[in-house]
């Protein structure tokens, strides 16, 4: 057999770029009992793991060691003309450390925070822009939450904190070689290699808080943007043969060159800005307000760009190719910035000298960033309420092992999509009218100890 | 059984014929040790490791480390490796270099006692240990067999390290600890095809995936100057799967299924002994790697193609010798330190048909360690290591020899709060 006749052929995917999903399920559900019990409206409030994501200026406030575990689980019920659209449940682990201390005679403070779901680290899907999906909900949630942070407190009441959250993303070349059967290519014999990259993705957070009196604290913090490409790049050659083994009357091709190249976004996270006030206007109260500014504006469509050639050498005369269809082509998804706004209070009541409960409750009202979906793309989304309510156990004493109390938190989640209709402009459009609505709920429990 | 396709030296030529980093792709501290004491001592420290890298040494060792502390830190790993010659796209003779990145990356360590009172008090102590090389999370290089390539070094330092693990006092004697080792494995497929319209699109779904590997540890005191360590890590794999479809394309083409080992450790038991006389503090042991648990680098893309040939690996025994010398003063102690171990190869010589390349190593590591304890500052230490791993020039059975050194460099710095 001379070398030609072999098929080599050659699929690059460079760089193959996978990453954890489209945005921060903390963002959705909440991180922590306490802080989800309150609306997540925690910029100016959280001393507890939870700053970790919140606000880090505020892992500095505390004055013991706080680790803190829990899980939790949310599902939805979203629908399309009423057909359940089986959007996956999210549940997983959630814990963090806050560990203050003294250093050089400054307050300081370590914070660790992990959101870790049951099933995987993260999960990336691009899908046709024609397909409805629930964009905020259908697989943004699938990821991991993975920050360490540090803060000062360099002067009385200021606290300092800033930190890096991290994930991945996948980079990789690919090479296939081997003999392709046309058309029977389940005959084909292919070997790969691989050059892949697991890279590591670095995004800031950093934030202030300020209490200017006993009563109110202030805090604004800012969460950055990332973005993973998904880009594949696929390049077949060699020879191609209409039977197994390549022999002078099989071989169809000789030389042929083969380019598949996609390019995609995925794991967009906006960047953010919060601003928020904590207030105590007595012992047993702290009402927390928060306002975020979130800059979907940059979104990208995470539809996949698609790229395609083919050029053979043919040999064999009957052997026919199909023209090479167009790519498809992507429309701009044309999200808005939105403004979210959210309120929590907690009220704390002693019982006893030993037992000391909590309860909670919190709203938020999150616009939807996406324009009416009147065209070809079907990113489903809607203005949507967040009601939140959660209790918390405060048990001192209970053994001499701990020094300090015992915490457990648990809270419910509701978040309401009212209906809306999705008409679209062309009467011929393929997916056509559809109407859209659906609830979220989500439920949790965290359990925390001060040292 | 299928044959193995026979090898087009065309292909081997246009390959650029390096000697690449390869498929196993273990981590940093399997192959230099983690932090910055334990490279100094050619990776000993089971029976010694008191600070965050207890966490991959020992976790029984956590016990006795400082009650709240944070290390970072920096490490560097280069190589000069020389192997088969490698060829251009024209086949002409190119040099030996095999270009192995150097592997680069950060330390991150922390260690907390759990302030529990009573019973409990000063028993258990939890401890994170990081190591993020500057880029990557994992690297995964799988490559043909037949193509030359270093199986066990190189790409294999390119490979996160996320350690947590608690220790906790039994009694006086005796500590014990556990704790795990995470790392990302890629699973998903691209789907490529073309929609009602007739024109080409794509959809994927991947998932990263983490795994797990337990590490479980333990400690006895014989008497005042003489400890025994034990710890046991378990295999940590990490693959690489990735499945593409086509459909409705002009040249149709097979599912192929890309799938490999990024990331290899073996299960591992260590045993070591550590004595003090003085202010010297000797160390030594075995550690048993059981590499014969190997499944290979790699697996048949199609369903038609020939399975890849076996790797040709086995269990090993290491030796390590390691010592450690204090200079005590007002307010600092100065630690000089050195150490040596033997690790032989797992891997078989190199084959026509499995270039897979491996070298016994002598590691030989130096150190020092600062730490500063003055009332008016809070407790800091800074360590540097150096260490140099010779590997020991070996002639495989495709008629290629083998040869090289490895440097691991490092500093962290670590301070009590």
């Amino acid at each position: 057999m001379r070398p030609g006749r072999t098929l080599l052929a050659v699929v690059a995917l460079a760089p193959l770029s996978t990453s954890p999903a489209a945005a921060n399920p903390l963002d959705a559900f909440g991180f922590g009992s306490r802080a989800a019990g309150m609306a997540s409206a925690q910029t100016a409030d959280a001393t507890d793991f939870s700053a970790n994501y919140y606000n880090p200026a505020g892992l500095v406030r505390g004055d013991e060691l706080r680790i803190d575990v829990g899980w939790f689980y949310a599902d939805s019920d979203l629908s399309l003309s009423g057909e359940d659209t089986n959007v996956d449940p999210v549940h997983g682990l959630v814990a963090g450390i806050a560990a203050p201390g003294r250093a050089f005679g400054v307050p300081i403070a370590f914070g660790l925070g992990l959101h870790l779901p049951d099933d995987r680290v993260s999960r990336v899907r691009s899908i046709r822009q024609q397909q409805p999906r629930w964009e905020m909900y259908d697989n943004r949630n699938q990821r991991l939450y993975l920050a360490a942070n540090l803060a000062i407190e360099p002067l009385p009441g200021l606290a300092i904190g800033g930190g890096l959250a991290f994930m991945s993303s996948t980079k990789g070349t690919l090479d296939v070689s081997g003999e392709v059967v046309f058309p029977a290519a389940d005959e084909s014999e292919l070997r790969h290699r691989v050059d892949a990259d697991l890279t590591a993705v670095r995004y800031p957070q950093a934030g202030v808080r300020w209490a200017p009196r006993d009563w109110i604290e202030l805090g604004v913090v800012y969460r950055g943007e990332f973005q993973l490409d998904l880009d594949i790049l696929a390049s077949l050659e060699g020879s191609v043969a209409t039977e197994r083994g390549c022999d002078e009357s099989a071989c169809a091709v000789a030389d042929g060159v083969l380019i598949l190249e996609t390019h995609s976004v995925n794991a967009f996270l906006p960047q953010q800005v919060a601003g928020g006030v904590a207030l105590s206007p007595d012992d047993r109260t702290r009402i927390a307000l928060d306002l975020t500014w979130v800059d979907w504006s940059a979104y990208r469509s995470p539809t996949a760009k698609v790229f395609y050639d083919l050029e053979l050498d043919i040999h064999l005369e009957s052997f026919e190719v199909p023209p090479i269809p167009p790519p498809s082509l992507v429309v701009p998804a044309n999200f808005h910035d939105t403004f979210v706004p959210r309120i929590g209070a907690e009220r704390t009541f002693p019982l006893g000298r030993t037992v000391t409960i909590a309860g909670r409750l919190g709203w938020a009202y999150e616009p939807s960033p996406a324009p009416p979906q009147t065209g070809i793309t079907n990113f489903v989304d809607a203005d949507r309420h967040h009601v939140t309510a959660g209790a918390g156990v405060l048990l001192s004493g209970i053994t001499p092992v701990l020094p300090g109390p015992l915490r457990i938190d648990a809270h419910a989640h509701l978040i309401a999509i009212p209906e809306q209709s999705i008409d679209k402009t062309d009467p011929a459009d393929t997916v056509g009218d559809y109407r859209a609505s659906g609830t979220v709920t989500s439920f949790g429990a965290t359990v925390g100890a001060d040292f | 059984m299928i044959p193995s396709p026979p090898v087009d030296r065309r292909w081997l030529a246009t390959a650029a014929l390096s000697l690449a980093p390869a498929a196993v792709h273990a981590s940093a501290e399997d192959v230099v040790g983690y932090g910055t004491r334990s490279p100094a001592m050619a990776g000993a420290g089971a029976a010694s490791a008191t600070e965050y890298d207890a966490v991959y040494l020992n976790p029984a060792g956590l016990v006795d480390a400082e009650p709240r502390a944070m290390t970072y830190g920096f490490v560097a790993t280069h190589f000069d490796v020389s192997g088969p010659e490698r060829l251009d796209t024209l086949g002409r003779p190119v040099g030996t270099d095999p270009r192995i990145e150097p592997a680069r990356g950060a330390i991150i360590g922390v260690t907390l006692r759990i302030p529990f009172e009573a019973s409990w008090k000063d028993r258990v102590t939890l401890g994170m240990g990081f190591y993020t090389p500057t880029n990557v999370v994992v690297r995964g290089d799988i490559l043909l067999p037949e193509e030359p390539q270093m199986l066990l070094l190189g790409s294999r330092m390119q490979s996160v390290a996320i350690q947590i693990a608690l220790g906790a006092r039994v009694t006086d004697r005796l500590s014990v600890g556990a704790g795990f080792r995470a790392l990302a494995e890629l699973v998903g497929a691209i789907h490529v095809s073309t929609d009602a319209a007739g024109r080409i699109y794509s959809r994927s779904d991947s998932e990263l995936v983490a795994t797990y590997a337990p590490t479980f540890g333990a400690r006895y005191l014989l008497d005042d100057r003489t400890t025994l360590g034990l710890a046991f890590r378990g295999t940590l794999e990490g693959t690489f799967d990735y499945d593409i479809y086509t459909e409705n394309l002009p040249l149709p083409l097979p599912p192929m299924n890309v799938e490999g080992i990024a990331q290899y450790d073996p299960m591992t038991l260590v045993l070591e002994g550590a004595r003090r006389f003085g202010p010297l503090l000797v160390e030594g042991g075995l550690a048993w790697k059981s590499w014969s648990d190997y499944p290979g680098p790699t697996v048949a893309t199609t369903t038609s193609a020939a399975q890849p040939p076996a790797a040709d690996i086995s269990d090993i025994v290491v030796p390590r010798a390691a010592a450690e010398w204090e200079i005590r003063s007002p307010g600092a102690s100065l630690f000089v330190r050195g150490g040596l171990a033997y690790e032989a190869s797992p891997l078989g010589p190199g084959r026509e048909i499995a270039r897979w390349y491996d070298n016994d190593r002598l590691q030989i590591g130096s150190g020092l360690g600062l730490a500063i304890h003055r009332a008016d500052l809070p407790p800091i230490r800074l360590d540097v290591h150096e260490q140099v791993q010779w590997l020991l020039p070996r002639d495989h059975a495709d008629a290629q020899s083998t040869s090289g050194l490895l440097w691991s460099t490092g500093v962290t710095a670590a301070v009590s709060f």
